[in-house]
């Protein structure tokens, strides 16, 4: 019995490495190329400060969800960086909001990213 | 002209009845104010799907065809709106707004200034500050998110209900047109959500 335990936890952390790792392996290059804001008095450049490795990291911690779940439960601030990304060798162009919700689009295919253990990325500096 | 029941169901030709309590979290003792969405589902089932679930979802909901649904009793509230809501007077009548806070409030950053913005405003009551989930009532009109910027187009079918739908709001809770807010007006959502609505 206690052998099955160990051999589930066991499975259950090498399955999370592995899904830690989907992006991990297959994100580099990440450069942050342009700053937007759709209210510039209120979301400023500080908000969304991030350097290139940060950017990289926001996307490694951030969980995939659906859209919805970002329509339903976040904060859609005015004002984001935006840069390229290499995904499994293409590449494609990411977002990231000061409300720490983000996407990577590949093509016609968006990806959308929320995290909720980012806050020291956006801190002001 | 439609009645309410006692259990806070609109008893009208044109309002089929499909509630779901699992979307109903406490009482919703007055009604102030309409807050119109989208759900970002590409039909009306996806949407009963999610509520059978529970969590968020909103009083009633417009099918792309017109079809009005009652999902929950308006004696009951939804979590429709959000946690943090956007400053009335900043957006409305800026010399209404106590300057001196607003101004350090504003030059927060971001995040930080949204909660103290919010703080500031549930100090206050309707209508000098934006409806919340406890005095409001939400129409959800199925659409789904497209990009950043935009949601699907709203039919002129669903507009033409959300019309009669709000007009018979408009009689039972006495409210006018200056009551009904598309969401991305009161919290911090996208502005695509509803852009297409239109009512008198």
């Amino acid at each position: 019995m206690n052998t099955k335990l160990i051999v589930f936890v066991v499975s259950l952390f090498l399955i999370s490495c592995a899904y830690t790792n989907v992006l991990s392996n297959n994100i580099t290059d990440v450069y942050v190329a342009d700053f937007g804001s759709e209210d510039i008095k209120r979301c400023r450049p500080s908000d969304v400060d991030l350097s290139n490795s940060e950017a990289k990291e926001f996307f490694l911690r951030a969980k995939n969800v659906d859209y919805k779940v970002i329509h339903d439960h976040y904060n859609y601030a005015p004002c984001y960086i935006e840069g390229t990304l290499k995904y499994k060798s293409k590449i494609c162009e990411w977002e990231i909001r000061a409300g720490a919700t983000g996407h990577i689009k590949c093509g016609e295919d968006t990806k959308y990213y929320v995290c909720d253990t980012c806050e020291d990325l956006f801190k002001t500096k | 002209m439609s009645t309410i029941n006692k259990d806070g169901m609109l008893i009208d030709k044109k309002v089929n009845l499909r509630r779901f309590q699992s979307i109903e979290h406490g009482v919703l003792s007055g009604v102030h104010a309409i807050v119109v969405h989208q759900t970002d589902s590409p039909t009306a089932q996806h949407t009963f799907n999610g509520y059978k679930a529970g969590g968020n979802g909103a009083h009633f909901l417009i099918d792309k065809n017109g079809l009005i649904y009652q999902t929950a009793s308006i004696h009951k509230r939804c979590y429709h709106v959000g946690r943090l809501i956007k400053s009335k007077c900043l957006t409305i009548n800026k010399n209404s707004c106590n300057s001196a806070s607003m101004a350090k409030m504003l030059a927060m950053s971001w995040t930080n200034q949204i909660k103290e913005l919010n703080a500031n405003e549930r100090a206050k009551t309707y209508p000098h500050r934006y409806p919340v989930n406890s005095d409001s009532i939400g129409i959800e009109l199925v659409g789904k998110h497209i990009n950043k910027k935009t949601y699907e187009t709203i039919s002129a079918q669903q507009n033409i209900s959300l019309q009669y739908l709000i007009s018979e709001l408009y009689s039972h809770f006495s409210l006018t047109s200056k009551d009904v807010y598309k969401h991305p007006e009161v919290s911090y959502k996208n502005p695509g959500e509803a852009s297409t609505a239109v009512w008198k």
